[in-house]
């Protein structure tokens, strides 16, 4: 189990450091001059001698493999700081990730209850109207594109319901505001909880179809197979052997991709996090993409990459754990 | 001043205070598209609005707090509201409510801006304008305590100048003696700039003569900064409490959370002494500004019931009109207009005089001004906007809209030997309502002279990209005035101090800079006038190298209980005027 | 992660799809499928906007061409789906866009698979370092997040066309090589394959001939699914404004540039949103039908 693990990590770091090394070279072909970004901020021409100043400050006529090797240093030691604003990063991660953290535990805790719930009454009901509406259903929002979701959404729940004056519980804000109002980091007030809902409703959605239908694919699997047929024969209740036999074989592989899934939406939720303006990693990170701000987009994104990492190598390990079949200590 | 708008950066460049539309989305809008159709090429919507009186109301509720969703609409590129470092309109809306400058201008008619001392008790100048003395009110402090003395102007101005600040603005100093050398680090004080602090005087010897320098020095680059708050911070800037923050304006600075999420928040600064237009104490307690990622989604959330106020995304201005109250038939001094490439081998030059005359004369304004802002522009006559000293109207004779004209020309041009090879290149910063002027713009080249066009967007960096040699064919410009001077539009736009900065066509044409070296020169305020007049008409009837669309009003809605809520004329809101009845 | 990856069952049958009608497995799939009512849906649906790509453009009014006088117009017996804010229609640019979605979509899919396919088949055959390397590489790949790296990539190659397919099939391939990798890992022990090797038949023709065959069911579902997600992508690249650059007709850009119009012409957003909706759903459930149909798990 130790050498296990410790492959796993190892294997990890070269990841990471691949990562690293892939963004750094495509950041670096870009046509855009970091001095520039340093000294100009919005699009205005620095003189000459303050590019000048700046591509020293910031080592910036060092050779690639220098500046590699000390932007490496300070993303590794989250040092540096924004071209753009001149934040430095710790801050920003300290205030953006657990942004990200709480919408993506919300957006999970949407993708368990609603997913797995589908998925398991579709099985049920196999081929019934509620399957395939579901199956529809489920199809449907995977087709809505991230933004028109959340545009609609928030015109619906926020514009409109303001201006035809529906109940104050119905009305949703708008804009996302996520640095107040937190019990114990995690549980939302009630007004914070308005903030939330809808990236988390739009974050989870893709990932609540996917789970779905996992669900129902494993369920069905899992009811025909034998020890479930012998169950039945035996004469257990059929809620017995749903929630004692079918239900606990189908789950491994859902709750498997639930729990990669939860280190994607961490630092991936670009999209509904930029749509939302939710202060997380993933809007940031967009933006300082736009902006060529690369300490940005090296040192964010190797945090979200980590997280993701860290995610899969949770999900390896105890699935190593529950399943006897899996064989630990690296054999193939 | 740079407005900055989702996505879209505007350049920034020249003095301060003004630039603001100009990036991007901007516009604005009146319901009932008053620029009247009939004869769009002359003028003018209406002149009433253009001359206004700002009436600020004296009797207004006091208390309250307001919050803003207008200023900082376009979250991910804030930088900076230290006021050496500041280069966007919007940021600047903090800056003004935190600082009183040395001098300000008085807009209540807003097309005869009045300068007046304002921190400064008087200044004098020599005869040949290069030399300038100050004199400090006696009982001034900053929202610290800390007394105003002119020491504190010559270590904010030498801050603004130094290489390490590396401020957008920081040129400026430039105008002063060995301003320069600061900019290049090899000065870090100026000789030049002489505090007496117990004489309360500023002496300042200029570079050049520059008759507008006390205007200039309205500037926030030119605000006092507080000594404490120097050393903390030095010449190095960010954001928030990373650059300087402690002011001597009717608000004073409460907190401010990160760039691009969060909220900036303002309270009443009770140290303030009252500005020119004899308020006291500003009324509200508290003012919020909202920083959001987009117009879009700050409008949507004013929409949703949100803050008491919003900037109208293009597409909306007919509607929200008709909901809000708003800003749109309030003019400011902004210019929206396409450069010719000077030197540009296919549309430059002297020998293609007739086909740019053809190309300015083709393009609909009207139809652009009813597409893209719903007609609540008004089309520009010239570049320098009505409300400038020494402004006259009608002072282009290509800015009309007149098919058959440009035929014609069109025709001479080629029987001359002209020939058009490739489809001419329309740049612009991509994104916003832009796109949709330069499609305009090539469908009516196309149908009028059949002259095809290629739209060039920009995603990004676009000022500094399209100031490049060779970069510019036709691209588009505006500006929104740092300060009320014809020579910040002439200067700053055209001439040749702007090359590789906002002389976005490399503009350089001896005649235009002999009349705006004589115009900084002069000190009487009619003859200025005149003379740089006499500039633009050469830079836009005989070089023709400009195209002037329209110039902007105002874009914002505020709700009905809002009081004192008006753009003056460079865009920058009275904040201590502003008022909410509960 | 690699409990993942779809499984597939290794069909006897030496050539499924690939060598030619007649063969009963074939046939088998599409009696399947035929009997999925949501697959025939999803295929008509395709078929519909195939026909539409085709034909809609000499049907529908010039794009590109403006009306001076009429702009921002609600669907009238004219435009259909209304008039824009450039005074265009707004069908002619839906068909166009759609187009143009198609065009990059299956283009961008073609490119992807072939990349997934020779990279997972040199995996998954050859093993060892180029089977460690690339592999890797997936790894590294996917951790980084789709935007940035696409951003990355776009930067690098443009903002054309041919640079946005070319992008998106950059960052997609990752799935159909695990996919075709795993497939060759078990073929590999496969009798048949044993047999061909201890003949000396020479290894590209193994794979080629009598490997990949076989491994082209879950292909093809990753395929009719991949269409549907690169669409996706490209529209919310064109959303970011980072994606195709105008007058190419984008969808993604047609939603962007009309959000601001909302509120007084909801059809400027309604038409190209459906227009996405419509392309990519058609795409995923005939990606399900033939999961469902061919028997490949799902993922």
């Amino acid at each position: 189990m130790t050498t296990f693990v410790i492959r796993r990590i190892g294997s990890l770091l070269l990841t990471l450091l691949g990562g690293y090394t892939v963004l750094f070279i495509l950041f670096f072909a870009l046509p855009s001059d970091p001095a520039e970004v340093i000294a100009g901020g919005n699009g205005k021409n620095p003189p000459a001698a303050v590019i000048e100043n700046v591509t020293k400050k910031y080592h910036l006529d060092d050779s690639i493999p220098e500046q590699y090797v000390r932007r490496l240093w300070d993303t590794v030691t989250l040092g540096g700081e924004s071209f753009q604003t001149h934040e430095p990063l710790v801050e920003t991660i300290k205030t953006r990730l657990p942004n990200s953290l709480r919408l993506a535990v919300w957006a999970m805790l949407i993708e368990v209850t609603v997913g797995i719930s589908t998925g398991v009454l579709s099985a049920r009901r196999r081929n019934s109207l509620l399957d395939t509406a579901s199956t529809l259903g489920t199809a449907v929002v995977s087709a809505i594109p991230v933004f028109v979701l959340a545009y609609l959404l928030r015109q619906v729940t926020g514009v409109y319901a303001f201006q035809h004056q529906w109940p104050e519980w119905a009305r949703f804000p708008v804009l996302s505001e996520a640095n107040h109002g937190w019990y114990l980091g995690i549980i939302p007030s009630l007004d914070q909880l308005k903030h939330l809902v809808q990236p988390a409703l739009v974050l989870a959605s893709v990932s609540t179809v996917i789970v779905a239908r996992l669900t129902r694919t494993t369920m069905l699997e899992a009811a025909g197979s034998d020890h479930v047929r012998t169950a039945r024969a035996k004469g257990l209740r059929e809620r017995r052997v749903l929630t004692r036999h079918t239900l606990r074989n189908a789950l491994i592989p859902v709750v498997t991709f639930i729990g990669i899934d939860f280190g994607t939406m961490v630092g991936f939720a670009i999209l509904t996090e930029t749509v939302f303006g939710w202060p997380g990693l993933g809007s940031r990170v967009a933006r300082a993409a736009s902006q060529s701000d690369l300490p940005v987009v090296l040192t964010l994104s190797m945090v979200v990459m980590a997280i993701y990492g860290v995610a899969n190598l949770i999900v390896d390990i105890s699935y190593a754990k529950l399943d006897p079949r899996i064989r630990l200590g690296g054999a193939k | 001043m740079v407005r900055k708008r989702r996505g879209l950066y505007i350049p920034a460049l020249l003095f301060t205070v003004a630039l603001i539309a100009a990036a991007c989305g901007d516009s604005k809008e009146s319901s009932d598209g008053d620029a009247s159709p009939g004869d769009v090429t002359t003028t003018t919507a209406a002149r009433s609005d253009v001359c206004r009186t700002l009436n600020y109301a004296t009797d207004a509720p006091v208390g309250g707090e307001f919050v803003d969703y207008a200023q900082l609409a376009s979250g991910g590129d804030n930088t900076s509201f230290d006021p050496q470092a500041v280069q966007t309109l919007d940021e600047s809306q903090i800056t003004t409510a935190l600082w009183d400058g040395l001098t300000e201008f008085d807009y209540t008619d807003t097309c005869n801006p009045v300068l007046k001392p304002q921190v400064a008790e008087k200044w004098e100048a020599n005869d040949d304008a290069t030399e300038y003395t100050f004199t400090i009110r006696k009982d001034q402090e900053f929202s610290n305590g800390e007394p105003i003395k002119p020491s504190n102007f010559k270590i904010a101005w030498e801050r603004g100048g130094s290489a390490e600040l590396a401020s957008s603005y920081g040129y400026l100093m430039a105008y002063v003696k060995d301003g320069d050398k600061l900019l290049d680090g090899s000065l870090k004080t100026l000789d030049s700039i002489v505090a007496d602090d117990d004489a309360m005087t500023l002496k300042v010897t200029l570079a050049a003569p520059n008759a507008d320098f006390p205007a200039i020095a309205s500037f926030p680059l030119f605000y006092p900064i507080s000594k404490a708050d120097y050393q903390k911070v030095g010449n190095t800037t960010g954001w928030g409490t990373k650059g300087i923050t402690i002011g001597n304006g009717p608000y004073k600075l409460e907190s401010a959370t990160a760039p691009d999420s969060g909220e900036v928040v303002l309270v009443r600064n009770d140290k303030w002494k009252g500005g020119l237009t004899g308020m006291k104490r500003p009324f509200l307690d508290k003012i919020t500004f909202k920083i959001t990622a987009d117009v879009e989604s700050a409008y949507q959330a004013f929409e949703a019931g949100d803050g008491d106020d919003a900037t109208i995304p293009s597409g909306q201005y007919a509607a929200a009109a008709a909901k809000y109250k708003n800003t749109l038939k309030e003019a400011t001094l902004g210019t929206y207009f396409f450069d010719f490439g000077f030197d540009d081998p296919v549309v430059g030059g002297d020998k293609n005089v007739k086909l740019r005359e053809a190309i300015s004369m083709a393009i609909d304004r009207d139809e652009i001004n009813k597409k893209v802002y719903e007609g609540t522009r008004t089309i520009s006559t010239g570049i320098t906007p009505p409300g400038i000293p020494g402004f006259k109207e009608n002072l282009c004779k290509y800015c009309k809209t007149d098919p058959a004209e440009a035929k014609k020309v069109y025709a001479e041009w080629q029987k001359e030997g002209g020939k058009l090879t490739a489809p001419l290149k329309l740049s612009y910063n991509a994104g916003g309502s832009h796109q949709t002027v330069v499609e305009t713009m090539q469908a009516n080249l196309k149908d009028v002279l059949g002259i095809d066009a290629q739209p060039n967007p920009i995603e990004e960096s676009y000022f500094k990209v399209i100031a490049k040699e060779g970069a510019c064919q036709i691209c588009r410009s505006g500006w929104y005035a740092d300060y009320p001077t014809y020579g910040n539009f002439m200067v700053d736009l055209f001439g040749k101090v702007s090359i590789d900065g906002n002389n976005l066509g490399r503009y350089d044409d001896a005649k235009f800079e002999e009349a705006i070296a004589a115009a900084q020169k002069e000190t009487d305020d009619t003859k200025r006038g005149d003379l740089y007049r006499s500039a633009e008409e050469r830079l836009l009837n005989e070089t023709v190298s400009v195209i002037p669309l329209n110039w902007y009003t105002g874009d914002a809605v505020y709700r009905d209980n809002i009081i004192n809520y008006m753009t003056p004329p460079l865009g920058t809101i009275a904040w201590e005027h502003v008022a909410k009845k509960s | 992660m690699t409990l993942l990856e779809p499984h597939m069952t290794p069909s006897a049958d030496d050539s499924l799809l690939v060598a030619g009608p007649g063969r009963s497995l074939a046939q088998d799939a599409w009696r399947r499928f035929k009997r999925n009512k949501l697959a025939m849906f999803g295929l008509v649906l395709v078929v519909f906007l195939l026909i539409v790509a085709i034909v809609g453009p000499f049907v529908v009014q010039d794009p590109t061409k403006f009306s001076k006088t009429v702009f921002r117009e609600p669907p009238t017996r004219q435009h259909l789906f209304g008039v824009d804010h450039r005074g265009a229609d707004v069908l002619a640019n839906v068909v166009y866009g759609i187009r143009l979605s198609l065009f990059i979509g299956i283009l961008a899919t073609i490119l992807e698979t072939f990349i997934g396919i020779f990279i997972g088949a040199v995996a998954g055959w050859f093993g060892g370092m180029a089977d460690t390397l690339s592999m890797r590489l997936v790894d590294i790949m996917l951790g980084i997040p789709y935007i940035i790296l696409a951003y990355a990539f776009i930067t690098v190659l443009g903002r054309g066309v041919l640079a946005v397919v070319l992008t998106l099939a950059l960052t997609a391939w990752l799935q159909t090589a695990r996919t075709v990798r795993a497939g060759f890992l078990q073929a590999k022990e496969l009798e048949y394959v044993e047999a061909a090797r201890a003949l000396g038949v020479k290894s590209w023709r193994i794979m080629w001939r009598h490997i990949l065959p076989n491994e082209f069911q879950p292909v093809i579902v990753l395929v009719a699914v991949g269409v549907g997600g690169a669409i996706l992508a490209e529209a919310a690249l064109s959303f970011l404004g980072v994606g195709i650059q105008p007058p190419a007709p984008s969808l993604g850009r047609m939603i962007a540039d009309a959000q601001s119009h909302f509120a007084s012409a909801p059809y400027l957003l309604l038409f190209p949103g459906l227009a996405i909706v419509v392309t990519v759903l058609g795409f995923l459930l005939v990606g399900d039908g033939l999961r469902d149909a061919l028997d490949v798990k799902d993922v």
